[in-house]
């Protein structure tokens, strides 16, 4: 059986497609992180609603011990087609900070831990898997802007490293909503393929069975 | 001088969302062709994906063009590069969750069946099917997982033979065909999509997929159809 059966604690899973989430049956916050993903480029239009979901999400997370990660993404193809680099994504250049997660989680007092990827995918050019590792982090909850884009290849990238992947469905926003469907339907294939996705209030209710740290100690 | 002049004939391939490569024209030495894992466990009777209940025609669509384009590859002297997707026997490199999965869908990786057994590494249904087998020089790539670069030399392998462009066939689109594709963009490589060459186990995720290249300009670089890519290659070959 699986570790922590042999506790009087509850067990809690997330009530995910296609399987209740985490497989390993126990929703553990010291070994789960919340994955914002982005790449930089590109500020989705009336994010606000996704984005008040994400920052509660984040804020659940941190609460229980979770770790929150923001992604700060310059991927090769769009700094060649527009010029983005890391120091203007930071606000060096003359627009300000490009779209990235982080200020959003700073300005709610969110602590986090940004991590700045090459990539579309927020494992390419970036310490994340070290730092997932060195954290004990086997469990990763997925979201951004770019459900379809950088979102789902660091789910692909996260998976075939072995962690057990939870897409947010609605603490993402698409960059075409025509193929929000399609990115949450082909995880659900051959099983679970890329892991499983729910919404964030399934993942906040699972969360909110959870005692915090002080009141477990 | 020949119609047939490589160093002449400028190769570029109209695609969507942009005329493919964005740089100029493609040199076969430069210029790889890789196959998907097309496997008997993806695209044969009584594999994993059969097992698991999905309509076999729909992984099977892209072999006959997918064969078209691999002679022409041949004939032209490109780079061709297959791979599979399978475990080693005592699975020691597949992770819990990706076996648990599988049994929970009642194909579990390591399982006797039809094929031997399902995606373990020597096994019949690990086999590439005859129509896009590999010959003699061709490189494969074994992975334990959905990308064909992690925990694999074919990043080396193609930075060593000087590849810098890269055309996609394979199953299944939505899986290991586009986790590769991402991955090749990230790392850099030019890369071409054959519509006609790729299927999925769901019509619409095979749809959204090509989709999910041609956003944002080509975000995961173009999509094509083999014919397009056939009549810009300075070789000639059967037609269907």
């Amino acid at each position: 059986m699986n570790a922590g059966t042999a506790r009087s604690e509850v067990t809690v899973v997330v009530p995910a497609t296609p399987y209740e989430w985490p497989f390993h049956g126990a929703l553990t916050p010291a070994r789960t992180a919340l994955v914002a993903c982005c790449d930089s480029s590109w500020r989705p239009a009336g994010a606000g609603a996704a984005d008040a979901v994400l920052i509660s999400l984040a804020e659940a997370v941190v609460a229980l011990g979770g770790l929150v990660v923001a992604v700060v993404a310059t991927p090769a193809r769009q700094a060649r087609l527009t010029g983005l680099t890391e120091a203007t994504v930071l606000g060096a250049g003359p627009g300000g900070p490009a779209p990235t997660p982080a200020p959003l989680f700073s300005a709610a007092g969110i602590p986090t831990l940004t991590v700045s990827a090459t990539g579309v995918s927020a494992f390419h050019g970036s310490p994340l898997d070290d730092l997932l590792r060195m954290h004990g982090r086997t469990d990763l909850l997925l979201a951004g802007w770019g459900l379809e884009g950088p979102v789902h290849s660091t789910l692909r990238a996260a998976n075939d490293r072995g962690y057990e992947c939870l897409l947010v469905g609605d603490a993402s926003i698409a960059h075409d909503p025509t193929l929000t469907f399609a990115a949450l339907d082909m995880v659900r294939h051959s099983g679970g393929i890329f892991g499983a996705y729910a919404n964030a209030q399934e993942v906040l209710e699972a969360l909110s069975q959870i005692p915090t740290p002080v009141e477990a100690s | 001088m020949t119609g047939l002049d490589s160093s002449t004939h400028e190769v570029q391939v109209e695609a969507n969302p942009y005329q493919w490569p964005y740089n100029g024209s493609l040199d076969p030495a430069t210029t790889a062709l890789i196959l998907i894992d097309w496997q008997a466990d993806f695209c044969g009777p009584g594999g994993y994906v059969d097992r698991m209940g999905y309509d076999l025609n729909l992984t099977r669509a892209g072999l006959e063009p997918t064969a078209r384009v691999l002679a022409a590859f041949r004939e032209w002297g490109a780079h061709v590069i297959h791979t599979r997707e399978g475990h080693r026997p005592d699975l020691s490199d597949c992770p819990p969750n990706k076996l648990w999965r599988s049994k929970q869908i009642g194909a579990g990786i390591g399982d006797a069946g039809p094929c031997g057994r399902i995606l373990v590494r020597g096994e019949p249904g690990w086999e590439i099917v005859p129509e896009v087998a590999p010959i003699e020089g061709e490189l494969i790539i074994d992975k334990p997982g959905k990308g064909a670069f992690y925990a694999t030399d074919l990043d080396l392998l193609l930075r060593t033979h000087g590849v810098t462009h890269i055309v996609f066939t394979g199953i299944t689109t939505d899986v290991c065909v586009h986790t590769t594709m991402r991955d090749a963009n990230d790392r850099g490589y030019e890369c071409l999509l054959l519509s006609d060459c790729t299927g999925a186990t769901d019509p619409g995720n095979y749809e959204a997929a090509l989709k999910m290249v041609t956003m944002q300009g080509g975000v995961f670089g173009a999509v094509a159809s083999s014919e397009a890519l056939l009549v810009a290659l300075p070789v000639q070959v059967a037609t269907a």
